[in-house]
């Protein structure tokens, strides 16, 4: 299972990320699904994503974390146009997908690919993990059956895919093989753009740091920008350049990862790391945790103003009459609060 | 005595062909009050050892083969059905991953909480109800008069997990079994929960075992740790210890797998190659040596057991099942000075 060797560790882009070219720009999106409604016939509008502005630079690895039905992952789906936006635009290097005709997006979808959560699911079980790398090959390219098996062969090697697994199927293998053909079928016409939506929350911590090991070295030999959606903020923070966190539909604070991490403005953020815990006991026993009280609100009915004021400990009057904008800072730091923490040293993680 | 103590216990069960050990001759304990931890990952049998306990392990599907689980000095393995219930409850209570699955969904949670209070207890229906309400509100759910009319679907998976809590802490046991009660769980509600049953089991001098996947968990919330690797359990030391002097290398690389929020990003993870044996297919020596770096040809040959590590030989409560802490069957021992060049963690 031999990673691919970083000969390319030292070559990344030197710029930092935010001054570097914006491969993906979001503006205004937002995302309706209809739920029905218990008796009546019409059906309710909920909004999962509402009003994402973001950007994703150019050998990037921006991270999206929040909780379960914070949006992260329609966000990601919506970008890709697997889901359609109900508003919004989506730009992908100076190209507007939400009006692309069918023909010119499909074009488009071989420079830009997701690597599923579940890699039990995502995979057909009655196709070869040779015939499931090629999948994408018969799509986007017009590469012969000798090519598209070449081209199987040598991702196989890429992403640590012994190449005699060409021939079998995949309930043959374990989780994680199963996660590297997952990735192996992404990156097999070459895409500029990946979103990986959750792609090791499913996988033993063992085997999770294989696959970290290998997303990153991946992202440096091959100068992917990526999208990382994840729940754990642990493996965001190991892995991205940037972060975005969701709450309910909204991204609350976007930052460089070290300054999000050591200065967040966010009380969301302020809260969610601290409820991280720290696989260290003497840490575990200084830190003081910032519990919030209660649960997310229903998307169905999300509350006034800041969606996060009905938890929040700062909350006054104007948090239930106006939507807080998401405001730069001067450092690029982005957050949405009218009353954000002041950038001091604190250290997050409460301790 | 131990409050529990489990001995040699050892689970198998049914699979394609024949049979699979699961649980392969663990022995741990537990005192009153205490909190211990048993780690490891997905298979290691640590959920398998949990069920077996509480006798929830029955043909044809699986079956206890060996050892005892001695609860309060009495076996539970070779209780009669209805003294065993009897232990349930009021002795040993158990949470489990899922509380959707353990609540019935077409009984309201009043009827689900006041059942186990007028059998265990004895409690007639007003006072059953009473106890409920009290039971809510200690597990900090608003309103719970309102609440005790409601379905568990109309709860949320946190709320949910607070009833399985206010239903385990319903009858005052000894020791909770706690099964990964938090794994399904967000973040901000995994720390509530889990303060929640800090406190709670603080305040009664509860015992719990705390089964989970998650070392930063276990490094909040256990005093003393298990690790489980493959049916058996392979290190045991009070919890400070065993993540700032680990001594078995499966522990080292489950540490050095985990990224740390409190980190800077630098370096890369150093996960543990390949992955953990089939059941049906152990490996003839240490069951880790396929993926150990460490491992010589003793490790391949002869199975280790857990002993007392090196240089602590009088200290029962640290222990390892590796050949690089005890002495090797041909006498003597192995060299492994270079494990501290990737030991996760220096003590601060």
């Amino acid at each position: 299972m031999s990673e691919p060797t970083s000969a390319a560790a030292g070559a990344v882009a030197v710029a930092p990320p935010q001054d570097r070219p914006v491969l993906l720009r979001v503006r205004d999106l937002a995302v309706d699904f209809k739920v029905p409604v218990k008796g009546s016939l019409r059906a309710a509008r909920l909004r999962a994503v509402a009003g994402v502005d973001l950007d994703v630079h150019r050998g990037e690895i921006l991270g999206v974390v929040g909780e379960s039905g914070c949006g992260k992952s329609t966000t990601g789906r919506a970008i890709l146009q697997l889901l359609k936006p109900s508003e919004g635009t989506v730009a992908f290097d100076g190209v507007e997908l939400t009006t692309l005709a069918r023909g010119r997006m499909r074009a488009m979808r071989r420079r830009m690919q997701m690597i599923f959560q579940d890699p039990y699911a995502s995979l057909n079980p009655r196709m070869t993990i040779g015939e499931l790398i090629e999948e994408p090959l018969l799509v986007h390219s017009d590469a012969t059956a000798r090519e598209r098996r070449a081209k199987a062969l040598e991702t196989m090697r890429l992403v640590g895919v012994s190449p005699h697994w060409h021939e079998r199927y995949p309930h043959e293998l374990s989780g994680g093989q199963r996660q590297r053909v997952g990735i192996a079928r992404a990156l097999v016409s070459n895409p500029e753009f990946i979103v990986a939506d959750e792609p090791v929350s499913a996988l033993d911590v063992s085997i999770q740091a294989q696959i970290v090991n290998l997303l990153e070295s991946l992202q440096e030999e091959l100068g992917l920008t990526m999208m990382f959606i994840g729940h754990d903020l642990a493996v965001v923070r190991h892995l991205c350049d940037r972060i975005a966190v969701m709450y309910l539909g909204t991204v609350v604070e976007i930052g460089d990862c070290e300054s999000l991490y050591t200065r967040p403005r966010h009380p969301y953020t302020q809260a969610l790391l601290s409820a991280v815990p720290i696989p260290d006991p003497l840490v575990e026993a200084e830190r003081r945790r910032r519990i919030l009280k209660g649960d997310v609100p229903s998307p169905l009915n999300p509350p006034t103003g800041c969606r996060f004021r009905t938890r929040c400990w700062k909350a006054q009057e104007i948090c239930g009459t106006q939507v807080p904008a998401l405001t730069a800072e001067s450092t690029g730091h982005q957050v949405a609060c009218h009353f954000p923490e002041e950038p001091g040293p604190e250290s997050p993680a409460g301790t | 005595m131990a409050l529990l103590d489990v001995r040699d216990l050892r689970t198998e069960f049914r699979a394609a062909r024949g049979s699979v050990t699961a649980v392969d001759g663990v022995s741990f304990s537990v005192d009153a009050g205490e909190m211990v931890a048993l780690v490891g990952e997905s298979g290691c049998g640590k959920s398998a050892t949990a069920q077996s306990i509480m006798g929830l392990v029955v043909p044809p599907a699986g079956r206890v083969t060996g050892g005892q689980v001695l609860f309060q000095g009495q076996d539970l393995l070779t209780m009669k059905p209805r003294e065993l219930r009897a232990v349930r409850g009021k002795g040993i209570a158990m949470i489990f991953q899922d509380p959707m699955t353990s609540l019935n969904p077409v009984l309201t949670i009043g009827k689900q909480l006041t059942e186990s209070l007028r059998l265990h207890l004895g409690l007639g229906n007003r006072a059953a109800r009473a106890r409920a309400v009290e039971l809510l509100e200690t597990v900090r759910i608003p309103a719970p008069e309102t609440r005790l009319g409601s379905y568990p679907h109309q709860f949320s998976g946190g709320m949910r997990q607070r009833v399985m809590i206010a239903m385990a802490l319903s009858c005052e046991p000894r020791l909770i079994l706690a099964d990964e009660i938090t794994t399904a769980l967000d973040v901000t509600i995994q720390a509530q929960i889990l303060e929640l049953l800090r406190d709670l089991a603080g305040e009664t001098g509860t015992a719990v075992l705390f089964i989970t996947h998650d070392l930063g968990v276990v490094a909040g919330m256990a005093e003393r740790v298990n690790v489980m690797y493959a049916g058996q359990i392979v290190e045991r030391a009070d919890t400070v210890d065993l993540f700032h002097r680990p001594q078995m290398p499966y522990t080292w690389g489950l540490l050095g797998s985990v990224p740390r929020l409190d980190q800077a990003r630098g370096g890369r993870l150093r996960p543990i190659a390949g992955q953990p044996p089939e059941l049906s297919d152990m490996p003839p020596g240490c069951r880790f040596s396929p993926r150990c770096v460490h491992a010589q040809d003793v490790c391949r040959r002869s199975p280790p057991t857990l002993t007392p590590v090196r240089g602590a030989d009088d200290d029962p409560s640290r222990l390892t099942r590796c050949w690089g802490m005890q002495a090797v069957p041909e006498g003597g021992w192995l060299s492994l000075d270079d494990r501290y060049a990737d030991q996760p963690t220096e003590e601060k």
